[in-house]
């Protein structure tokens, strides 16, 4: 097939790529003590949050950044980057807010007002690093469920976040989980009572948009006993030549008979066609199924970001809990990625699925890296993993590196993985009925990325399929 | 209807078409015969620009226009259809939406209203049924798990639901049992309406028998050797090839 | 009496620099992980560089304590000192075992041949690294049969490898038979084998009991090249064993299928690292890879890594993988039969060794493997 046609349809020009003039109240670029008591004096935070911040940067600065995952990026200075920004006025309701920023919701299809009137929908819209605007908290409200930025659970509920904030993923866990536990500035903060679901999708849309600004996020969901909640978190940039960096860390905690379906999609500016600028994505994400029957389910569309480093976790304490990672990445233009998951099997009949699906084009290189480990007490444990990849021109790369350890003996493991380039005898069968290339291209690229698809809630599905570039308008059959 | 010219096709280096001349009517339901390797299937390539084969000499005149520069999506939009002899598979993608998406692009291409998804599901549930095949399949992946009978069968929905006005049928009874046989003749009776033309490739005579061929045509060793009435396929079949070679 | 460290290394050799830069394996270096390398490499070993000896000719290539005592006829042995190793290996124990031995062991090939080689190896507390090159010539058949005969070697370390070279549309079908006990020294063997264009190579390999074994392999395809490499594992008692297998398809057309089969008992550590590799100019490659480990005790560990690193797209390649327990259901079935639950679960073990053992086209060898096989299983 034609590969210049190949290469132009997976590499349309990044549709949101638009910057908004915002006065930015940003600190000055550089890390030390004295920034990091600068955020909590502007976030009004108490002292325990600040020893905290403090203990954290401490140990971020005796860690190496990490370099064992399939990627290569130039050295980043991490005291050329401001780790504060907020807009200047603080609003308290959709009028006071900046004209340019509803704008750029607009352009992104997310408009507050209209977001109000969806179905059920209730959005706690990010910009920079401060929540602007939260909706649809009263309804939460009288349900006992706390949906909030993480700023306001700190002054609001300290003894939750005391308990839980950490505990998932350590203020220590890693380089990047060391430097977001330092300086996070907002992120947000979710809490179901026992025996509630979740009457919504919860929604959060990340922007980045200051210059040189480096996003912090910090999300901490708690699922109690026997609720649910579906939470979606959708990303997009406005299009630099800067490469920015963004560190979040994410903790779900699911206690018994509870669940989180956690589903994102991620469409942060890639950098043009020379690799030149993009975000740089290093994400901490891990769940812990803590009661018996819990259950988690990560679904992700990785279409964005110069460099993805990410991998959700479930880490599978409770008796007969049940994690799940449904990932779609596609890596065009210099774009790399390396994703997966870790499940982590430390309770009895604690089941897990992996489907992972890799689209690599142009020069995009694509990793899979998963670790299913099984621990000794994890009896009749299961597993399946299915990772398959698919490249588009000859440029590119596809990488599969699953690491399968089981300690224990009634345990099953079992991982599948292909990797294939798009077919031509399926691309010419469609051309034969009239099909352009473009559009056959799309359909076969989306039948690839069924199963992950299927699992997304439907108002994200329908972005995610845009995201791929794909004509679809909802399966007639 | 189609001027087939002085076609020299290769396929990697061998040469298959050595100068193959043939005249499509408008109406008419053309048979190519031969044996196996003869070219039979590479005619069917080159008419609709399949990446396999290189066509080296000749032109393929049709609507006034030599085809042979189209991109195989434009031949296929202007009406020409081939039912593959090999459907392939395509997980993942929806019948439905696959056709759909097809007499779309068909419509738009001719300037006609697009046939929405409500209409369309109608449109496809009748010619389902009236096929015999089972309803489950609109909703399967395209070709996906279906047997051989199947396929060949949702390649005749296809050629229904799209109405092109050259048809090529490269081998679709192979492999048919009676009754699938049958449907699929009866699919092909259907579209006759004194315009379309069809092109078909087949061994055997059973299928000649439900859809009454105009012409026979025998390829052989990259050349047509011989054309005649119905009257041929008698002679094919109780003297062979073989006989017709010396014969010529 | 010494560990084995950078220091024993003769900085003036060649690769000297690769050792260092790669750095004598930790705990946490990739592809020893889970072998436990350290303790292994910190005990204090006699350090013994085999001399050239006065090797005799005869039908084996054997060699006792790193020096060759016998070397078969048809066969042109050498000792190589400035051998030309892979500079592209990833192992520091490849580049180690090439710094410390001081002449490689060296056999071309002219004709079709079939021998097999011993390794003899009797001291306690020893450490002897060595290496054996092996070029075969075009256009010929080969077949190799390695075994070990370790005896009275506890404690001691074996560090070897082999580098094999395949010359064109050549076949080399090497097997490998290894039935050892704990108190035998423990192996490192780490291989390079480059099958040039249109040349095949076979690989099986059997490491049975309750020994430590690691053996780390590359294996280079040129175009049209194609491998055919198993292994079978059986790990008992606190052994720690396992392959490392890193498969490079570096031009068009390489084909390679891999098959992994382990079983472990009491308290073993099995390790199956596979990693198969298209470079961008190794189109309309195909690669296969598979492996299964069952676990037959509630202390086994079983570690799997099988990567794809592919930079073409114009290829075939699949990997599968599982770790389970032996099949309830048939073992269910079996005992309904009136067989005992421990001799149901033998003839399922066996069963699934089976398949690697009785595809070896060698009576003889199958045979030698099989009973091999039952009395490790037993032990």
């Amino acid at each position: 097939m034609a590969t210049e046609k190949v290469d132009k349809i997976v590499s349309q020009e990044y549709q949101l790529g638009f910057s908004v003039d915002v006065i930015a109240d940003t600190l000055p670029p550089g890390l030390s003590e004295s920034v990091i008591a600068m955020i909590c004096a502007k976030k009004n935070e108490p002292q325990w949050m600040y020893d905290l911040r403090v203990k954290a940067f401490h140990k971020w600065e005796t860690m190496k950044e990490p370099h064992w995952a399939h990627i290569h990026y130039p050295p980043i200075d991490y005291q050329a980057i401001s780790y504060f920004s907020a807009p200047k006025k603080a609003p308290n309701s959709l009028d006071e807010v900046d004209e340019n920023i509803l704008a750029a919701y607009a352009k992104l299809g997310i408009p507050l007002e209209e977001q109000k009137m969806l179905q059920g929908i209730a959005v706690d819209a990010v910009f920079d690093s401060v929540s602007v605007k939260t909706t649809y908290s009263e309804t939460l409200k009288e349900k006992g469920i706390i949906f909030c930025s993480i700023s306001e659970a700190i002054s609001d509920y300290p003894e939750m976040i005391q308990e839980y904030l950490f505990s998932v993923v350590p203020s220590t866990d890693n380089y990047f989980a060391a430097l977001n536990a330092a300086v996070f500035t907002d992120g947000t903060f979710v809490y179901i009572p026992k025996g509630v679901r979740c009457p919504m999708e919860l929604s959060t849309y990340f922007r980045i948009n200051a210059k040189n600004t480096g996003q912090f996020e910090r999300t901490l969901i708690i699922a109690d006993e026997g609720s649910y909640v579906s939470y979606n978190e959708g990303c997009s940039a406005p299009q630099r030549d800067e490469n920015q960096l963004h560190a979040a860390v994410v903790e779900l905690i699911i206690k018994k008979d509870a669940q989180i379906k956690y589903s994102t999609i991620q469409n942060w500016y890639p950098g043009d066609e020379n690799g030149k600028g993009g975000i740089y994505n290093f994400v901490t994400k891990r769940a812990l199924c803590d009661g018996e029957n819990s259950k988690v389910s990560w679904t992700q569309v990785e279409t964005g970001s110069a460099i993805t480093w990410k991998y959700p976790s479930c880490i599978l304490k409770g008796d007969n809990s049940v994690g799940e990672f449904y990932s779609v990445a596609i890596t065009s233009k210099h774009q790399q990625a390396d994703t997966g998951t870790k499940m982590i099997h430390i309770g009895k009949n604690t089941r897990s699925t992996i489907i992972s699906k890799g689209i690599s084009a142009m020069r995009g290189e694509n990793s899979y890296r998963g670790l299913v480990k099984i621990l000794p007490k994890a009896d009749k444990a299961r597993n399946f993993s299915q990772c398959d990849s698919l490249l588009i021109g000859s440029d590119c790369g596809a990488h599969t590196f699953p690491y399968l350890e089981s300690q224990n003996p009634s345990a099953q493991i079992e991982h599948e993985a292909t990797t294939s380039k798009i077919n031509d005898e399926q691309l010419f069968y469609l051309r034969q009925r009239g099909i352009s290339e473009e559009n056959a291209v799309s359909m076969i690229v989306h039948g690839f990325c069924k199963e992950v698809f299927a699992q997304l809630p439907m108002e994200f599905a329908v972005e995610a399929k845009e995201l791929l570039n794909l004509t679809l308008e909802g399966s007639v059959g | 209807m189609m001027q087939i010219k002085n076609i020299h096709a290769k396929i990697g280096d061998n040469d298959i078409l050595k100068g193959v001349n043939l005249t499509l009517e408008a109406g008419k339901v053309h048979v190519i015969m031969g044996p196996n390797g003869a070219g039979k299937s590479t005619l069917t390539k080159a008419i609709v620009g399949h990446y396999d084969v290189k066509v080296t000499e000749g032109e393929v005149i049709y609507k006034g226009k030599d085809i042979l520069k189209m991109p195989p999506e434009e031949r296929a939009l202007e009406g020409i259809f081939l039912s593959f002899q090999n459907p392939v598979e395509v997980a993942g993608v929806n019948n439905a939406y696959f056709l759909r998406t097809a007499l779309n692009a068909k419509e738009k291409y001719h300037n006609q209203k697009e046939t929405n998804a409500a209409e369309f599901l109608k449109l496809m549930k009748v010619h389902v049924e009236q096929l015999g095949m089972n309803t489950d399949m609109i909703a399967r992946g395209l070709n996906d798990g279906f047997s051989g009978g199947e396929k060949k069968r949702n390649e005749i929905l296809q050629m229904e639901i799209l109405q092109p006005d050259v048809i090529i049928l490269d081998e679709i009874d192979s492999g048919l049992d009676i009754d699938a046989l049958k449907a699929v003749s009866e699919g092909i009776n259907r579209m006759k309406d004194g315009k379309k033309t069809f092109l078909v490739i087949t061994h055997y005579r059973r299928i000649l028998d439900y859809i009454h061929p105009d012409y026979i045509h025998v390829l052989q060793d990259g050349k047509i050797v011989k054309t005649g009435g119905p009257e041929l396929v008698d002679i094919l079949e109780s003297q062979g090839y073989h006989a017709l070679q010396k014969d010529t | 009496m010494q560990p084995i460290t950078l220091e024993i290394a003769n900085e003036e050799h060649p690769l000297y620099e690769r050792v260092k830069a790669l750095g004598i394996p930790a705990n946490k270096t990739e592809h020893y992980r889970h072998f436990a390398i350290k303790p292994l490499l910190s005990k204090e070993y006699d350090i013994t560089i085999p001399t050239v000896g006065t090797p005799i000719q005869g039908t084996k290539l054997i060699i006792e304590n790193g020096v060759v005592k016998e070397y078969p006829n048809g066969v042109t042995l050498s000792f190589i000192d400035d051998f030309q190793a892979d500079s592209t290996h990833y192992d520091a124990l490849y580049f180690m075992s090439h710094v410390l031995c001081q002449n490689v062991i060296n056999i071309q090939t002219k004709n079709d041949i079939t021998f097999e080689i011993e390794h003899h190896f009797s001291d306690k507390n020893r450490f002897i690294p060595y290496r054996i090159a092996i070029q075969i010539e075009a256009n010929t058949q080969v077949e190799v049969f390695e075994s070990f005969h370790t005896k009275g070697s506890q404690e001691s370390l074996l560090l070897y490898g082999v580098d094999v070279y395949i010359a064109s549309e050549s076949r080399l079908n090497w097997i490998r038979n290894q039935n050892r006990y704990l108190d035998e020294a423990a192996i490192v063997g780490s291989h390079h084998y480059h099958a040039a264009e249109q040349s095949s190579l076979d690989l099986h390999t059997f490491d049975l009991g309750s020994g430590n074994a690691l053996h780390i392999y590359k294996i280079d395809l040129d175009s049209y090249a194609s491998t055919n490499a198993s292994h079978l594992l059986l790990a008992t008692q606190e052994a720690h064993s396992g392959n490392v297998v890193y498969i490079n398809h570096n031009q068009p057309h390489s084909k390679s299928i891999q098959e992994s089969r382990t079983i472990l008992k009491d308290g073993a550590t099995g390790i199956f690292d596979g990693k198969i590799l298209i470079n961008h100019d190794a189109k309309y490659s195909k690669a296969k890879q598979n492996s299964k480990a069952i676990l037959l005790s509630k202390n086994a560990h079983m570690y799997t890594k099988p990567q794809l690193e592919i930079y073409t797209d114009e290829l075939e390649a699949s990997h599968g993988s599982s770790i389970g327990e032996l099949d309830e259901e048939v073992l269910f079935y079996i005992c309904s039969r009136g067989i005992e639950l421990e001799e149901a679960k033998k003839m399922l073990v066996l069963a699934f060794a089976s398949i690697l053992i009785d595809t070896l086209d060698n009576a003889k060898y199958e045979e030698i493997i099989r009973m091999d096989f039952e009395l490790a299983i037993k032990d």
